[in-house]
């Protein structure tokens, strides 16, 4: 930046003709010019409009001396109009320029901090503000720029278009290890098309590699996101909210990279497929945490999923409509000592209540040992039979207590009829408490779900 | 250590003083415990020996001034106590971050200048919270900024990096190395010797890398690979220092062959084997002049596209087998079993 002087009223080397040489020697006149400038921009206040001696009245006794000069050709009219207008905005860019550059100076002198101190303060900066403070000033766009600030990715709050997407993964470059993208209100328009993640594959899947944590809201379009599935080899945490596909998740599913341990899918009901429990044995085995929510899971697939998926700790299948629960009976025969820590079960309207007792049964003779939470709430309660059944079987949950202290057992019921239908018994402080709006299960279930995630695999 | 460090670092004496000068020139003294959790006066202690007297003061860097100093002097002093619970650091903490936003500043300025990280992070993400969920508009107020943007700027920050002329070449490095393979796919024939087309294949992709790279081979049944294209893989692992740029600096190529092949766990002990020290000398002898011109006209388009269509092309595989390599460097395989 060239040095200003500290400009009073006088503005150095202004060349207002932006198509004229530089200031040499061999064009006759330029100090003329800055002479005359000079003494232009110095004239001193004067009185404005109504007064004979104000500055409007002395520029319009200048201009109209140059029309009537200029005799009555048109043309020549207009060249002085243009001409004269030109003049005007070639001053005001210049004094917008000028003082822009002053403003910079005064950014760079007054701001305390170093850059790299700068850049560590945005990069703590979720990525919508991050943006606000790209557009202040120069200074803080060129640190907003830092590749480290591009860390973690989050475009949720934003309806953005692909441009943006590509652009943020680009700019991260290699510090890129976790985006969020699409609009988690499904409601609202989103601007993305298919490929927006192809800047994943770029460079030989470079930043695919890299990234760790994907979450996509109300996709549109699978093929895509199959494609970008298949670079990202090193994702440890995937999550799909929207996935409306009519195909079987098998197509998803088999882009994925094994080393996945947090998987989260859920879709809205009557738009699920067909699912098999073997699909994740053999894509994922080292899930440590799943939620399905939506799907339509039978008894058997529930049952081969938790006997596939050995490290399994966290399992949400919410608002699975058709599960019965007759898996509890398959599960504890063959997999009574799964590591499973918290079984989710909310909203699943077809949840018998003999399969549940059986289920607490199989606790009390010790199996499950590191079962901390279970959670089958629901608005209607358990099918016993023809019935509906809204309560809890309370003999075995006191048995419970005294057997397994660290257990906690939710079974909320929000009959909309009922006054009194909530009841919750815990034995003792356990890990998550759910909250009782199905729309939330989201939030606790990734939140339990993210619990176990500790740095790089 | 010398005599003179243990008798600042001895415990049982009494109460010793470091001495400490703040940029306007002013001297004092500082309890041992509270500056020497500082690393900076930590270090100067040690490696120098300065501060044990008035004349030998250490002098604290110029973003140290007074006011802060002492700020940085009580959180020093509440905080290396060592009985403190975490819910009173805490309570503490955020009592202490509450100033005007000049002075947090300020505080974060100083507090990096002494290599203080603890308080480093908890004033920038301090300074984090005050500028999240503002407009532009109020940002510049509470940091006093004025607006130095051209309205074009503001509206579109986010310039393209792609632009960057270096991220450019290698792009068009890879198309080049890229074409040329399939140049080769098609001039050669299957039956010609694995061997070499490997060989060349690697050399080629390591003069991208520019140094002896550790090359992995595959040599999973050679005989039984069809048309696919090759696998190749390139070891990033070792390749650990910086380079100018930050795309180049890690090169994880992940390459599929689609061929589906069913011996593949007597492969698997091969992958791990790096073919040590491969040579590269060779390779501009083997890209004869005609190849080169053809490859000279290359554009940063051309490269995403045929990354975009490769990728595709192996979507339509039934079963594609994956292999790659995760920063340590042992490969790992995804395959599609039978039904």
């Amino acid at each position: 930046m060239e040095p200003q002087n500290p400009p009073l009223f006088r503005i150095q080397n202004p060349n207002p003709n932006p198509n004229s040489l530089p200031n040499n020697n061999n064009v006759p006149g330029q100090n003329d010019v800055d002479l005359i400038i000079d003494s232009f921009l110095s004239l001193p206040d004067l009185p404005s409009l109504p007064s004979p001696l104000s500055i409007d009245s002395s520029f319009d006794r200048a201009v109209e001396k140059l029309f009537e000069a200029s005799g009555g050709d048109d043309s020549v009219h207009d060249r002085i109009t243009d001409r004269t207008l030109q003049l005007a905005s070639l001053l005001q860019d210049s004094i917008r320029r000028v003082s822009r550059k002053r403003a910079s100076l005064h950014n760079s002198n007054s701001w305390p901090l170093p850059h790299e101190l700068t850049i560590k303060v945005f990069s703590m900066v979720d990525t919508k503000s991050l943006m606000q403070v790209m557009a202040c000033c120069t200074l803080f766009q060129q640190s907003a720029m830092d590749s480290f600030c591009y860390t973690n990715i989050d475009l949720t709050t934003v309806n953005v278009g692909n441009r943006v997407v590509r652009s943020m993964i680009l700019n991260a470059g290699k510090e890129l290890r976790s985006l969020k993208v699409g609009c988690r209100d499904i409601a609202a328009n989103s601007l993305l098309t298919g490929s927006f993640l192809a800047a994943l594959c770029y460079n030989h899947s470079l930043l695919g590699n890299l990234l760790r944590s994907l979450h996509i809201y109300n996709l549109l379009e699978t093929k895509s996101l199959c494609r970008a599935l298949l670079v990202c080899s090193n994702l440890t945490d995937l999550k799909i909210v929207g996935l409306n596909i009519q195909s079987p998740l098998d197509s998803v599913l088999d882009c994925l990279t094994r080393k996945c341990q947090h998987l989260f899918l859920e879709t809205e009901i009557g738009r699920s497929s067909y699912i098999c429990g073997l699909s994740f044995e053999r894509n994922c085995p080292n899930l440590t945490s799943l939620s399905l929510i939506g799907y339509n899971i039978s008894d058997r697939n529930a049952y081969l999923l938790i006997n596939g998926l050995r490290k399994l700790k966290y399992l949400n299948l919410s608002r699975t409509y058709e599960i019965k629960g007759t898996f509890f009976s398959d599960v504890n025969h063959d997999c009574k000592d799964s590591l499973i820590e918290t079984l989710i079960l909310r909203d699943c309207k077809s949840l018998e209540q003999r399969n549940i007792c059986r289920f607490l049964d199989s606790l009390l003779r010790g199996h499950f040992s590191f079962i901390r939470h279970i959670d089958v709430s629901n608005n209607a309660g358990f099918t016993y039979d023809e019935f509906r059944i809204c309560s809890k079987p309370e003999f075995l949950l006191k048995k419970l207590n005294e057997e397994r202290p660290g257990l906690t057992f939710v079974a909320e019921f929000r009959s909309p009829s009922s006054s009194s239908s909530s009841s919750s018994s815990s034995s003792s402080s356990s890990s998550s408490s759910s909250s009782s709006s199905s729309s939330s299960s989201e939030d606790s279930s990734s939140s339990s779900g993210t619990d176990d995630e500790d740095g790089d695999d | 250590m010398s005599e003179f460090d243990l008798a600042v670092m001895k415990p049982e004496t009494m109460k010793s003083y470091i001495w400490l000068q703040t940029a306007d020139g002013s001297i004092q003294q500082v309890e041992q415990e509270v500056a020497m959790f500082c690393p900076m006066i930590c270090q100067e202690v040690i490696q120098k020996g300065v501060g044990s007297s008035k004349n030998h003061a250490i002098s604290l860097p110029q973003r140290v001034n007074p006011a802060m100093f002492s700020l940085i002097l009580d959180y020093c002093r509440f905080h290396q106590l060592p009985g403190r619970s975490n819910k009173e650091l805490k309570t503490y903490d955020e009592r202490f971050i509450r100033m005007d936003t000049k002075r947090l500043c300020e505080l974060t300025s100083a507090a990096d200048s002494l290599q203080l990280k603890p308080l480093v992070d908890l004033t920038s993400r301090a300074l984090a919270r005050i500028i999240e969920g503002k407009t532009p508009e109020e940002i510049r107020e509470i940091f006093h900024l004025p607006d130095d943007l051209t309205e074009e700027e503001k509206l579109e920050p986010l310039k393209n990096t792609m632009d960057d002329p270096r991220i450019r070449l290698l792009n068009r490095l890879y198309a080049k190395k890229r074409k040329e393979l399939k140049e080769r796919e098609r001039l050669k024939d299957v039956e010609v010797e694995e061997h070499v087309d490997e060989r060349s294949v690697d050399d080629l992709l390591s003069f991208i890398n520019g140094r002896d790279p550790k090359v992995v081979k595959m040599s999973k049944g050679k005989k039984k690979k069809k048309k696919k294209k090759d696998l190749k893989i390139v070891s990033s692992n070792d390749i650990h220092e910086k380079e100018s740029h930050d795309l180049h600096s890690k090169q994880q190529c992940v390459e599929e062959t689609g061929s589906s092949v069913p011996n593949l766990p007597s492969a698997e002990d091969d992958n791990s084997m790096p073919k040590a020290g491969s040579e590269d000398e060779d390779i501009d002898d083997e890209i004869d002049p005609a190849m080169r011109e053809m490859l000279d006209r290359e554009v940063e388009d051309f490269a995403q596209r045929l990354n975009s269509n490769w990728v595709r092309s192996l979507g339509q595989e039934r079963r594609p087998v994956h292999f790659s390599i995760n920063g340590n460097g042992t490969t790992r395989r995804r395959t599609g079993p039978s039904p």
